[in-house]
C-alpha cells in the first residue's frame, strides 16, 4: 500500500480541483499489477461537501481509498499556536496549508510508516511506485535539491534566500517541499525538531517559503537527495527547452517569480498535460465552461469600459510617452506614435524628473503613457498627478492575458 | 431498427461537432437499435470521420456513410445549376442533400427520420419513429404552433402571399418523419419542386423547407410541437429542458451557463469525442484573439484620438444613455439621428470640423457607405459607436457561439 498525502485550504472552493487533478495523474499512472494507493487529504473547515463528495468520486473510479483529516479539528492547539506563531501564514499565497504537512507525523495512523507528500500543482506523470520504492533507510526525508531542478531561478533565489545567504543551509542542499518521501519512523520522534523549526521561522519573517524553509533548517545537511525527474519545475523545463515533450517525470507547476505555471495555452504540451488530467476529473463539466466563460465576458466587459474610458481622457489631449531607449522603436511602431507626440527617454534616475517637468508643462493637454512594466507610480502621485487622466500604464495595453487566472476560477 | 439521416457539408472541419452532438443526444435517450446515415461530402475529414464511429460505437448502435458527391454527382450538378448561389447562402447546400436520401439509402429501408445538425433530442426517439405514416410522404411539425407570434413570421411568405401554402400547413423541415416507400416514387415531383423554387430565390431562403412545403403541405402527417420546438421561442427564464426536440435555429447554443438550454447542449456536447483538450486550446485561442483584438482597437484608439476631441451621432432616445457611458464632455457635440436630414447635417458637421473630431456614430444600423462617399475615412474620421457597447454588460452579451463555433 501507497501512502500520498496532500494538504488543503480551499477559501473559494475552486481549489480542490488542482487537488484533485494531482490524484487524478497519480492513480492513471500506477501501472498494474494494480498498485494500491491511499491518499490522506489534510483539510480544513474550508473543504465542502461538494468536493469531498468529487474526492470520493474520483478515488473510487479508480477503486484506490481517500482518507479526510480535519486539521481544525484534530490539531486545534497546533494551528492555533501556528496561528499566533506565523500571522503571515494566512495571507501568504502559499496558504496555510504550506505548513499541514509539518502535522503529518501527529496526524497519520501509528501503523503507516511512510509517505509520500505532493503539492496540488504538481502531475505525477510517472508510476509513484518508482518513488515509493526508494530505501530511506534511517534518513527522515527525501527530496530534490532546488540546484538540481531550477537552473532558471534558484541561482537568483539563493543569492537572497537568508538560509543560504547566512550559511545555514549550503547552495546546493537547499531542497523544493513540493514532494517529499518521508520515513514516519523517524518523523515521529522528530516532533521537538519540528516545532523548533516552526519558532524558527516565527523569528525570521525574512523566510517567505514557509514549510520548506522550516524543512531545509532541519534537514538540509541529512536528507536523501532525489533525481530532478521526481520534482521537475515547469517553469525550467520552459526554460531549458522551447517546448518540452511531456515525460516520465513528477512535474511542478509552481507559479513563483511570476512564472506561468498552468496555463489555456495548449499549443504547450506541458499545459496540455495538466488539461488532460483536469479534464478527467468531477470538477470538470459544463459549470467549468461557464465559469470559464464568465472570467472572460468579465475580461472582455473590462476592456471594452476601458476604451469608452479612454476615449473620454484622449478627447481634447495629445499622447505622450515615457519609454526606455531600448524600447524606442517597438512602443513608436505597437502605438504608431506621430511626429507631435513626445517620446521622453528612460534612461537614469533624473529621466523622472523630466517626466514630471513635461508633465507639469503640459498643463493637462498631454497624456502620459508610462511603457515600463516597473515604474514607481507613487512619485507621480505625490505630485498631484491623477492616474488615468495624467498619465497611463502604457505596459498594460501591451500585455496578454493571464489564463492561469481563468483557470483558478473555472 | 431506427433509421437516422444526417447531411453534412464541414468546411472548416469543426462543423462534424454539431451532428456529433445531435447524435449523441439521440443515443443517449433510447434503448432501441439506431443506425445513422451520415450523407456528407468530400469536406468530411477522416479524423471527423472516425469521431463518428467511436462515438456510435460507444453506445453499440450504427453508423453509415454515404458520399454524395460520389453517389449522387448528377444531382448536385443539376442542384447547382439550378441555385448558382446555393454553395454560398448560409444555409449551405448541404440543405438540398435530404432530397437525395429516397435515392441513397438502401432499398429495403421504408422510414428514416431527418434531422438538422443543430437539434438536440432531448426525449426517446422511439416516440416519434413509432408515429403512424400511413400513406403519406412524410411527417413534421407546423410552424403555426412553434411560432408564438405567426403574423410577423416570414418563412414561407412568399408561398403564403401567392396562395401555393396555407400558413397554419407550412411545416419546418428540420424533423422529417420520411416515408421512403412513398417518396421513392416521387422523384420527378420533387425535381419540379426544385424547379419551382430555382427562380423564387430572391423572396426565399429557406430553399428546401420552401420545396417540400410548395409539394407535400396539403399531404403530410402533422406532428405535436415537442418533436420540433424552436429554441428561440422557448421562454428561457421559466422554462426548464422537458422531453422534446429542440430545435437551436435562429439561437444558437451560448456559453452562458446560466441558460438551461445552452447548458442542455454542452451537456451532450462535452460527452462527444469532439470535446479534448484541444477543444478548449481552441476556445482559449478564441478568447486571446479576442482580447488581442481590443488591445489593439485601444492602442488604435489612443492614436486616432490624439489631438482630436469627440462628436456622437445618436438618436434622441439613446442620447441619456450614451452620455452616461461614454462620460460625454462639455464642448462635445451630440448631432441628433432624427430622420434622413440628419445624416446630412452629420455630414456638414464633418467637414466643418476640418479633421479636428472623431464621429462615434452610435446607431446599431447606419450607411457607413454615406460617409466613404464623401471622402470620409473610417478610424480616423468616424467610428461605428454601437460597437463599443456590445459585451459591455449583461445586457448588451457578445455572442460566444463564434466561440463555439470554432471550438
Amino acid at each position: 500500500m501507497i501512502h500520498v498525502c496532500f494538504g488543503l485550504y480551499d477559501k473559494t472552493g475552486r481549489y480542490s480541483k488542482f487537488t484533485g487533478t494531482t490524484m487524478c495523474s497519480l492513480f492513471e499512472n500506477a501501472t498494474p499489477p494494480p498498485t494500491s494507493i491511499t491518499v490522506h487529504i489534510l483539510h480544513d473547515n474550508t473543504l465542502t461537501q461538494d468536493n469531498r463528495d468529487k474526492f470520493i468520486y474520483l478515488t473510487g473510479r479508480y477503486g484506490q481509498a481517500v482518507k479526510f483529516y480535519n486539521v481544525d479539528e484534530l490539531c486545534a492547539d497546533r494551528i492555533a499556536e501556528i496561528n499566533i506563531l506565523i500571522p503571515s501564514a494566512k495571507t501568504s499565497q502559499l496558504s496555510i496549508a504550506a505548513l499541514y504537512r509539518l502535522l503529518i507525523p501527529q496526524i497519520i495512523s501509528a501503523d503507516i510508516e511512510k509517505v509520500i507528500y505532493l503539492d496540488s500543482d504538481i502531475i505525477v506523470n510517472l508510476d509513484i511506485t518508482e518513488l515509493w520504492q526508494i530505501e530511506l533507510n534511517d534518513k527522515s526525508i527525501a527530496a530534490v535539491a532546488e540546484a538540481e531542478n531550477d537552473p532558471l531561478d534558484y541561482p537568483r533565489n539563493a543569492k537572497v534566500n537568508y538560509l543560504v545567504k547566512n550559511n545555514l543551509v549550503s547552495y546546493n542542499d537547499y531542497f523544493n517541499s513540493g514532494v517529499l518521501l518521508i520515513n514516519l519512523n523517524s518523523w515521529r520522534n522528530e516532533e521537538e525538531l519540528i516545532s523548533d523549526g516552526i519558532k524558527y521561522l516565527s523569528e525570521h519573517p525574512q523566510l517567505i517559503y514557509l514549510d520548506q524553509e522550516v524543512l531545509n533548517y532541519i534537514y538540509s545537511k541529512s536528507y536523501l537527495k532525489l533525481p530532478a525527474k521526481f520534482n521537475a519545475l515547469v517553469r525550467s523545463e520552459r526554460f531549458v527547452e522551447k517546448t518540452p515533450q511531456a515525460r516520465k517525470k513528477i512535474y511542478h507547476y509552481n507559479n513563483s517569480n511570476g512564472g506561468q505555471g498552468i496555463a489555456l495555452n495548449l499549443s504547450d504540451n506541458l499545459n496540455r498535460l495538466w488539461i488532460k488530467y483536469f479534464m478527467k476529473t468531477p470538477w470538470f463539466d459544463e459549470d467549468s465552461i461557464g465559469r470559464l466563460y464568465e472570467g472572460v465576458e468579465q475580461m472582455h466587459g473590462g476592456l471594452k469600459s476601458s476604451m469608452l474610458n479612454l476615449s473620454a481622457m484622449m478627447s481634447g489631449k495629445t499622447r505622450a510617452f515615457f519609454v526606455t531607449p531600448q524600447d524606442v522603436d517597438m512602443i513608436k511602431k505597437a502605438f504608431s506614435v506621430q511626429t507631435n507626440e513626445d517620446i521622453i527617454l528612460a534612461e537614469n534616475q533624473e529621466s523622472i524628473k523630466k517626466l514630471i517637468k513635461a508633465m507639469k508643462r503640459s498643463q493637462g493637454k498631454k497624456i502620459f503613457f508610462i511603457t515600463m512594466l516597473i515604474f514607481p507610480y507613487n512619485v507621480l502621485i505625490n505630485e498631484g498627478f491623477v492616474f488615468g487622466k495624467d498619465f497611463l500604464n502604457g505596459a498594460e495595453f501591451l500585455l496578454g492575458f493571464n489564463s492561469y487566472l481563468l483557470i483558478k476560477d473555472m | 431498427m431506427i433509421h437516422i439521416c444526417l447531411c453534412m457539408i464541414d468546411l472548416t472541419g469543426h462543423y462534424s461537432k454539431f451532428l456529433g452532438t445531435t447524435m449523441l443526444s439521440v443515443f443517449e435517450n433510447t434503448n432501441s437499435e439506431v443506425t445513422v446515415h451520415i450523407l456528407h461530402d468530400s469536406t468530411l475529414t477522416q479524423d471527423n470521420r472516425d469521431k463518428f464511429i467511436y462515438l456510435t460505437g460507444r453506445y453499440g448502435q450504427a453508423v453509415k456513410f454515404y458520399n454524395v458527391e460520389e453517389l449522387c454527382a448528377d444531382r448536385i450538378a443539376e442542384i447547382n445549376f439550378l441555385f448558382p448561389r446555393a454553395s454560398e447562402t448560409r444555409y449551405t447546400i448541404a440543405m438540398f442533400y435530404r432530397f437525395f436520401i429516397p435515392q441513397v439509402l438502401s432499398a429495403d429501408i421504408d422510414k428514416c427520420i431527418y434531422l438538422d445538425a443543430d437539434i438536440i433530442a432531448n426525449l426517446n426517439i422511439n416516440e416519434l419513429w413509432k408515429v403512424n405514416l400511413a400513406d403519406k410522404p412524410l411527417a413534421a411539425v407546423p410552424e403555426i404552433l412553434i411560432e408564438v407570434n405567426p403574423s410577423l413570421a416570414t418563412a414561407g411568405k412568399y408561398l403564403v402571399q401567392n396562395k401555393l401554402v396555407d400558413y397554419e400547413d407550412y411545416f419546418n423541415s428540420g424533423v422529417l418523419l420520411m416515408n421512403l416507400k412513398v417518396l421513392r416514387d416521387k422523384e420527378e415531383e420533387i425535381r419540379n419542386g426544385l424547379n419551382f423554387i430555382s427562380d423564387k430565390t430572391q423572396y426565399t431562403s429557406l430553399l428546401d423547407q420552401d420545396v417540400l412545403n410548395y409539394l407535400f403541405s396539403k399531404n403530410y402527417v402533422k406532428l405535436p410541437k415537442e418533436f420540433d420546438i424552436f429554441m428561440y421561442q422557448v421562454v428561457k427564464e421559466t422554462t426548464q429542458p422537458r422531453a422534446a426536440i429542440y430545435h437551436y435555429i435562429m439561437n444558437n447554443p451560448q456559453l452562458n451557463m446560466n441558460d438551461p438550454f445552452n447548458r442542455l447542449w454542452m451537456k451532450y456536447f462535452m460527452k462527444t469525442p469532439w470535446f479534448d483538450e484541444d477543444a478548449i486550446g481552441r476556445l482559449y485561442e478564441g478568447f486571446a484573439k479576442m482580447h488581442g483584438g481590443l488591445k489593439t482597437s485601444m492602442i488604435s484608439l489612443s492614436a486616432m484620438m490624439s489631438g482630436k476631441t469627440r462628436a456622437f451621432f445618436v438618436t434622441p432616445q439613446d442620447v441619456e444613455m450614451i452620455k452616461k457611458v461614454f462620460s460625454v464632455q462639455k464642448g462635445e457635440d451630440i448631432i441628433l439621428a432624427e430622420n434622413q436630414d440628419s445624416i446630412k447635417k452629420l455630414i456638414k458637421a464633418m467637414k466643418r470640423s476640418q479633421g479636428k473630431k472623431v464621429f462615434f456614430i452610435a446607431l446599431s444600423i447606419f450607411p457607413f457607405n454615406v460617409l466613404l462617399n464623401e471622402g470620409f475615412v473610417f478610424g480616423k474620421d468616424f467610428l461605428n459607436g454601437a460597437e463599443f457597447l456590445s459585451g459591455l454588460n449583461d445586457s448588451m452579451p457578445f455572442d460566444s457561439y463564434a466561440l463555439i463555433k470554432d471550438m
